[in-house]
């Protein structure tokens, strides 16, 4: 039937160029590193299971890579060169036409007459004047190739373009808000890497953008070498009050900022200074249907905007933005992709990717080995089983994800991990669950009614091991940070959308200092709907390359017993 | 727009049955060729198609003497006359000689063969000299005509002998060579003597009024002569000029001005001038073949052609200017091939899954194919062509009996082919397509479009003679076609006419679609002949093979990664391919196919009888980097719940108490017709309908009873529906007949004793009431329950509901009063309200009377043990009863009627008293009165005979 000598023998380079847009990588090729710096410049990398690695080529990423300086001739070469079968020219014809699609559209600040949109190609412009999103926000024609836009649509006309498939290239330029002395303190212990001090230069040459960098690649070592660059008045927009703080760190020991310099606003201090601070959460507070500090904070005379994880960024921030587009603007992230498919936002009111860094580079900072992920699945009893089949259809998910039946297995991983010195975490939904388990466990049980300083308490004690084991709610989970530990056990609950859970497992279960795996256990109940949430984090995690593995309760107690 | 219709029925090949002559007046193309194809049509519409002049004995003995080389040559340039093989030489002959055999060979000739073909048919003879059609065709044609005189001798349709030619009697029978009209002779002969003098007159020429004969040399002569005739039209007005020298062009006749009122022809147009056609025809340049138009006799055209049927350089080939291209990369082949035969493999696919409906005309539509696009992801002009091409092939065939079509055993076959065979069989099987397949999902002359597979035509056909001819001139000029499609065109019509002369669709639309197929297929690339194109026309598999040979495209593997995917690269084999679309879903197409499994793709591997086992040693051993811990776990965990669920068909089933008699049913013999399955210890199902079930069973002595939807037992004598009036609520409600008894007895005031006992009982009523005010009157209380049922329910009855239905509270004091009256002196006692009216009082009565007395102090009832014991004896049986008439049990009981008959009854007791019992009879509860002492025995019914009595 197959004929091994054929197999095994490898010809050609390691993509797959499929029709529909996607490039399929095998990690085990020889050149899959080399080819991997080069299509990871214009592809998206969606899914990275063990073997094969598979990006897609969207319109924006291809609009990103052209931003970033990339032409079509290279992208078409590098697909040539690394693909393994023939690409088919239609493919490359379509490549070629979306990335020309890029730049014919031109914002610019006409000193006669303001801010207009220029063309290279008048039938474009035409078509985009006409579009009915599109009228409202264009003042009178000047010549056949230009159009004065008013001032204050200028974020709104590069997202209604966005959506037409006619991305504008934004030469209008900034202000440069009041300016602010900082500097960069540079020393043994924190040098800039050559990479990061590229991606600040191309920010800085373009005056918008989003820089992505991999998690632990320094980003905020980008955002500060702007800073330091631009040296005026300064918002951060980062995701969290913790944040905030390791923000603020990091500006106090590599910056010549100093404390009076640096304000937090955030849902315990509302300070504005030279450098603000600001969470999310704080900026689209609401009252009544107002957004006070979104206001406050946008009439500021700021000349730089730094937005720290830009994928996480809220809706209404891209409001504020929209509103704020002669403002330098910084995106962060670690990837482009957005669950709310937001991308074209991102795009044309933060900006196009100005950096990427070479793949290589960030392979010198040592590889990242990810956390091993158990499924635990446990066969209920009888009496659990009809009590699941006669829940309510509201009520059944409660019913399985909260059975008995799983104490045990949580009590022997907890052992386990005890035994092994390992900090645990379990993590569950349901209070009364946690408190079952808390109770059984011995260990404390920290929810989102737990009062700060209590819970600050308890997190100290679990950093330094007094606590080996901490028991946490998710409700909890949304509200605070929680510590690193090396073990963590899910019992009931998703951590919502699969992009927040990626990332909340990322930063949970760093690897250790001594090169040790961090584990990830959820315990699941057979044959209900809890396994079937169970399966979406399965396809997910293991399509962000995490190990998964599924393991009988029986299988785990014997093994323990053993 | 295309002609469908014509297509299929030209399909057949040149000499199609019977083609109407006004069809061919539309044809709008190359009429040069018209005269040779009506021809033969004329002569195959007459009868046999085999039908042939009589052979010429030069030809006959020609083809004789022919040696063995030649012989062999002759076969080779007419294949026709191999095959099948003729038995002998006499055969051969025959075959030789028909219409239709020379028509073949003519069917590869180009246009300067055509043409001096049709100058030997002009010359008219059996034997001509060269010089004669060297003549005719003109100066400077010298040479074409040697090499077409050559290549007419090899195939044997000329003989040359000396200085002589002699001619195939089939070339000699072609009408309207040349496009020429007929020779002038008949048509002057036609002419009055006026008509000739008129036309003499005409033409300058002395009329004289001789005989007719003398006329028409005379005209004849003018005719012949070449110049007069060309200076006669050169002094001609402007428009009879222009109409003359149109008419030479092509033999189609001109409308005369007739003017059907007057019956006279319009002589003058409009502006007062001679019409163009009434001058061309009195000056004898045409000639009336009907009233209403004219011809243009042969001489008349011959002479304005200047003497020569064809321009003198037509008998070149045309020269073609076009723009170089280069050759095409080969890894471009290979991209083509791959895309080619993939996308066939998933039309395979696809209709192997769901077949595709066939339209009640024919052919898969448009909807059809639309859909299919969708599926394959196929522009939808291409998945047209692809599936002709399929069917060409013989990968996919229309089920005539289903009316649908779906893939053939063939296609497996082609499935489990390499790379090159698979290409191969594609494109060997579109240059021998009878049809273009560009046709399908053309708009049609109702631009309507023309569905897929509709067209199975006869080889040959014009089509692949079109193909083949594009094919060889693409080919020949190597450096690309550009986008000069209709010099391609003229070029291949150049070439072969024949294969171009009768047309769906003009020639450079068909040239154009044979480019696009051309392109499709691989043989163009970006309008480049490539390397395949040159294999396919020298029919070389062999460098095929070497072409496509990509050991990349041919190595294959399959890797399983943890997120339930599966990536399949290269080429799979079909049955790698086969299990994984069986297992697993496909999620994305291309030069890889990527495969996602999931619990209900895996559950489809199960269902088609695969067991974890297999599927797992199929992984392994074709995964390249192992199976998956999560995929493995997968396949176990479908594995685990598989079939925990069974769905089966039966029309009823028989339940059981106990298990012991659903064995004993099971194997009862009497009972195997019933074809009783048994599906749990206590459950039979049947295929056999439930009443011939419960009839059979009732039959072989079971007691079955028929069960309902809601699990309650269906009573199966129903008697007629009644609308009745409701006993307590007054509103009209169906009741069952047997309730009757009770009803009618209450409203008019009879007992429900039998007529005999109706005497005795009003006595008895009379009596015990008497004795029971007497009693009450002497203080005996007791005396009242005692004779309760002497008084019966009846007087009760009919006044009780309406005092009770009112809250006690509120009862006035006359009522107060009778109630007690009655409560007291009518000898009812607590439990007689619970017990007698709970049926019949409606629910307010129940909830407030319901468990309590009248005096409004809970009754408590304990829960007694139904005796199974028979009682036999007389205070047994009195206790018996007793009971049962407490804990509202039936009673099963054997009774001695005063008549000496013996019979048992199921009862419902109401009263026991005095020795006389009064209860209810099953099945029809009408009151009865049972002396007690005649009873044999009684026994309380099981509950669950209870429940089958109700």
């Amino acid at each position: 039937m197959s004929d091994p000598g054929a197999r095994t023998r490898r010809v050609g380079g390691p993509l797959i160029v499929q029709s529909d847009q996607t490039l399929l990588l095998e990690l085990d090729h020889p050149e899959a590193e080399e080819c991997r710096g080069e299509i990871a410049a214009f592809a998206e990398l969606e899914r990275s299971p063990e073997h094969v690695h598979t990006y897609r080529m969207t319109p924006l990423g291809l609009w990103n890579a052209r931003a970033a300086g990339l032409d079509a001739e290279s992208v078409c070469a590098s697909l040539r060169r690394w693909s393994r079968f023939a690409v088919p020219d239609s493919l490359l014809a379509q490549v070629a036409e979306t990335i020309g699609r890029y730049g014919r559209l031109v914002l610019e600040d006409d000193p006669r007459h303001g801010l207009v949109l220029r063309t290279s190609d008048r039938a474009v412009l035409e078509e985009a004047a006409r579009a009915k999103a599109i009228v409202p926000l264009l003042g009178p024609r000047i010549d056949p190739d230009t159009v004065s836009v008013y001032r204050e649509h200028r974020g709104r006309l590069k997202q209604a373009l966005i959506k037409l498939g006619w991305p504008a290239e934004d030469r209008a330029g900034y202000v440069d808000g009041s300016p602010h002395a900082i500097a960069l303190h540079e020393d043994e212990s924190f040098t800039l890497r050559e990479y990061q001090r590229n991606a600040a230069d191309a920010f800085v040459a373009s005056g918008s953008g989003v820089v992505v960098l991999p998690c632990g690649a320094g980003k905020t070592a980008v955002a500060m070498a702007a800073m330091a660059k631009v040296s005026s008045r300064t918002l951060v927009l980062v995701t969290s009050t913790v944040a905030a703080r390791q923000w603020r760190a990091e500006l106090l020991a590599h910056t010549s900022l100093t404390e009076d310099e640096i304000g937090e606003y955030s849902g315990e201090r509302k300070e504005i200074r030279p450098v603000t601070l600001a969470t999310y959460q704080i900026v689209i507070a609401k009252r009544g249907r107002l957004m006070p500090h979104m206001d406050a904070l946008s009439t500021e005379d700021w000349g730089l905007i730094v937005y720290d994880e830009v994928h996480l960024l809220p809706a209404p921030v891209f409001r504020m933005t929209a509103d704020i587009q002669s403002r330098r603007r910084l995106g962060l992230t670690a990837t482009l992709v957005r669950e709310d498919r937001k991308e074209g936002d991102v795009f044309s009111l933060i900006g196009p990717k100005r950096f990427d860094v070479p793949w290589r580079d960030v392979e010198a900072q040592g590889y990242i080995a990810p956390a091993s992920c158990t499924e635990v699945r446990v066969t209920l009893a009888d009496e659990e089983r009809m009590a699941y089949a006669l829940a309510e259809p509201a009520e059944r998910y409660r019913a399985g994800a909260t059975a008995r039946s799983k104490v045990a297995v949580v009590e022997a991983l907890c052992a386990a991990a005890v035994a092994a010195g390992e900090p645990t975490l379990v993590i569950g939904q349901f209070l009364d669950q946690l408190e079952a388990l808390g109770h059984r466990l011995h260990a404390p049980v920290l929810t989102g009614e737990t009062a700060t300083a209590e819970r600050e308490r308890l997190f100290a004690a679990f950093r330094c091991g007094d606590i080996p084991v901490l028991v946490v709610s998710k409700v909890a989970n949304f509200s605070v940070d929680l510590p690193e530990a090396s073990v963590a056990i899910q019992v009931s609950g998703t951590f919502g959308s699969r992009q927040e859970e990626a990332q909340r497992l990322g930063r949970l279960l760093r690897p250790k200092r001594d090169g040790r795996q961090a584990h990830f256990y959820s315990v699941v109940s057979r044959d209900t709907n809890d396994q079937e949430f169970a399966l979406r984090r399965q396809r997910f995690l293991a399509e962000q390359g995490y190990a998964y593995r599924i393991v009988d309760a029986e299988q785990l107690l014997g093994e323990r017993a053993v | 727009m295309v002609d469908a219709k014509r297509c299929l029925r030209l399909s057949g090949g040149l000499v199609p049955e019977a083609v109407d002559d006004q069809r061919h007046a539309r044809m709008s193309n190359d009429r040069k060729y018209e005269g040779l194809s009506a021809k033969t049509k004329a002569s195959a519409a007459a009868g046999s198609s085999n039908r042939r002049p009589s052979p010429v004995p030069a030809h006959a003995e020609e083809l004789g003497d022919l040696d063995e080389e030649q012989l062999a040559l002759l076969l080779e340039l007419r294949p026709d006359l191999a095959e099948p093989a003729p038995a002998s030489m006499e055969e051969l002959e025959s075959r030789a000689f028909s219409v239709r055999s020379v028509l073949r060979a003519l069917m590869d000739a180009d246009n300067s063969v055509l043409q001096v073909v049709q100058i030997l048919t002009l010359l008219g003879d059996k034997h001509v000299r060269p010089t004669d059609v060297q003549r005719m065709a003109g100066e400077g044609t010298q040479a074409a005509v040697a090499r077409v005189l050559e290549w007419l001798a090899r195939r044997h349709l000329v003989v040359a002998s000396d200085d002589e030619l002699c001619i195939h009697p089939a070339l000699l029978t072609i009408r309207g060579a040349a496009a020429l009209g007929p020779p002038a002779g008949e048509m002057v002969e036609r002419l009055t003597v006026a008509d000739l003098q008129s036309v003499l007159q005409a033409i300058g020429r002395k009329a004289n009024a001789g005989r007719k004969a003398q006329l028409v040399r005379e005209v004849l002569a003018f005719l012949e002569d070449g110049d007069a005739v060309r200076d006669l039209v050169a002094g001609a007005p402007a428009e009879a000029r222009a109409l003359a020298r149109r008419l030479s062009t092509s033999s189609e006749p001109v409308p005369l001005p007739w003017n059907l009122a007057s019956g006279l022809y319009r002589r003058r147009d409009g502006r007062g001038a001679v019409d163009a056609a009434v001058w061309v025809v009195e000056h004898g340049l045409a000639y009336r073949d009907t009233w209403m138009s004219a011809i243009m006799p042969r001489e008349v055209g011959l002479a304005l052609r200047g003497g020569h049927p064809f321009p003198v350089d037509s008998y070149c080939r045309p020269s073609v200017e076009l723009a170089a291209l280069a050759e095409p990369p080969s890894d471009a082949l290979e991209t083509r091939a791959v895309a080619v035969t993939q996308a066939v493999e998933r039309i395979v696919e696809c209709w192997g899954s769901r077949p595709a409906p066939v339209l009640k005309s024919g052919g898969v539509g448009v909807r059809e194919v639309r859909r299919l696009a969708a599926d394959v992801e196929l522009p939808e002009r291409d998945a047209f062509r692809l599936a002709e091409i399929a069917a060409a092939a013989g990968l996919v065939v229309e089920d005539t009996h289903r009316g649908i079509v779906l893939p053939t055993p063939a296609a497996d076959e082609w499935l489990g082919l390499g790379l090159a065979e698979r290409w191969w069989a594609l494109a060997h099987s579109w240059l021998e397509m009878g049809v273009h397949p560009s046709l399908a999902g053309a708009l049609d002359t109702r631009r309507k479009v023309v569905p897929a597979l509709a067209y199975v035509p006869d080889t040959p056909s014009t089509a692949v003679a079109q193909r083949r001819s594009v094919l060889r001139t693409v080919l020949e000029l190597r450096h690309g076609h550009g986008d000069a499609d209709t010099s391609l065109a003229s070029l291949a019509s150049w070439d072969a006419p024949l294969a171009w002369s009768d047309l769906v669709a003009p020639a450079p639309l068909l040239v154009r679609w044979v480019l696009s197929e051309m392109e499709l297929l691989g043989l163009t690339v970006e309008n480049a002949p490539s390397a395949l194109a040159c294999a396919l026309a020298d029919d070389d598999l062999g460098a095929v093979r070497r072409l496509l040979a990509n050991p990349a495209a041919d190595a294959w593997e399959m890797v399983l990664q943890a997120d339930l995917t599966a990536l399949a690269t290269g080429r799979v084999p079909p049955q790698v391919r086969a299990e994984l679309t069986l297992l697993a879903d496909v999620e994305g197409r291309g030069s890889a196919t990527v495969y996602r499994f999931g619990e209900s793709s895996v559950r489809r591997a199960f269902d088609a009888g695969r067991t974890g086992e297999e599927i797992l040693v199929f992984l392994r051993a074709h995964a390249a980097k192992g199976v998956p811990q999560a995929l493995a776990y997968l396949v176990g965990d479908v594995e685990r719940r598989h079939g925990h669920m069974r769905i089966g068909r039966a029309t009823c089933y028989v339940r059981f108490e106990d298990a012991a008699l659903a064995t004993e049913v099971l194997r009862a013999k009497k009972l195997a017709k019933l074809g009783l399955r048994q599906i749990a210890p206590t459950v039979l199902v049947s295929d056999s309908p439930e009443h011939s079930v419960l009839s059979t069973l009732r039959a072989s002595g079971y007691l079955p009873v028929e069960e309902s939807a809601d699990g309650t037992i269906v009573r199966s004598a129903v008697a007629a529906e009644r609308a009745l009036l409701d006993r307590h609520r007054g509103g009209p409600h169906a009741a069952r007949a047997e309730d009757r008894t009770d009803l009618s007895a209450g409203r008019w005031g009879l007992s429900a004793h039998d007529a005999g006992a109706g005497a005795c009982a009003g006595k008895d009523r009379v009596r015990g009431l008497a004795a029971a005010l007497m009693a009450t009157s002497a203080g005996d209380p007791s005396a009242l329950s005692r004779r309760a049922s002497v008084l019966g329910p009846q007087a009760a009855r009919v006044e009780i509901p309406t005092l009770l239905r009112r809250p006690r509270g509120e009862t006035t004091g006359d009522e107060d009063e009778l109630f007690k009256l009655l409560a007291a002196g009518g000898g009812f006692d607590e439990d007689d309200f619970d017990e007698d009216f709970d049926d019949d009082l409606d629910d307010d009565f129940d909830q407030d009377i319901g468990g309590h007395g009248v005096g409004g102090e809970l009754v408590h009832r304990t829960q007694v043990e139904r005796p199974s014991e028979i009682a036999r004896a007389l205070s047994d049986v009195v206790h018996l009863l007793q009971m049962a008439l407490e804990e509202d049990w039936l009673v099963r009981l054997s009774y001695t009627s005063g008549a000496g008959r013996n019979y048992e009854v199921t009862i419902n007791v109401l009263d026991v008293s005095d020795g006389v019992m009064l209860a209810q009879v099953a099945p029809r509860w009408s009151e009865q009165k049972y002396v007690l002492e005649r009873i044999g025995w009684a026994r309380v019914l099981t509950d669950v005979e209870e429940e089958l009595v109700w």
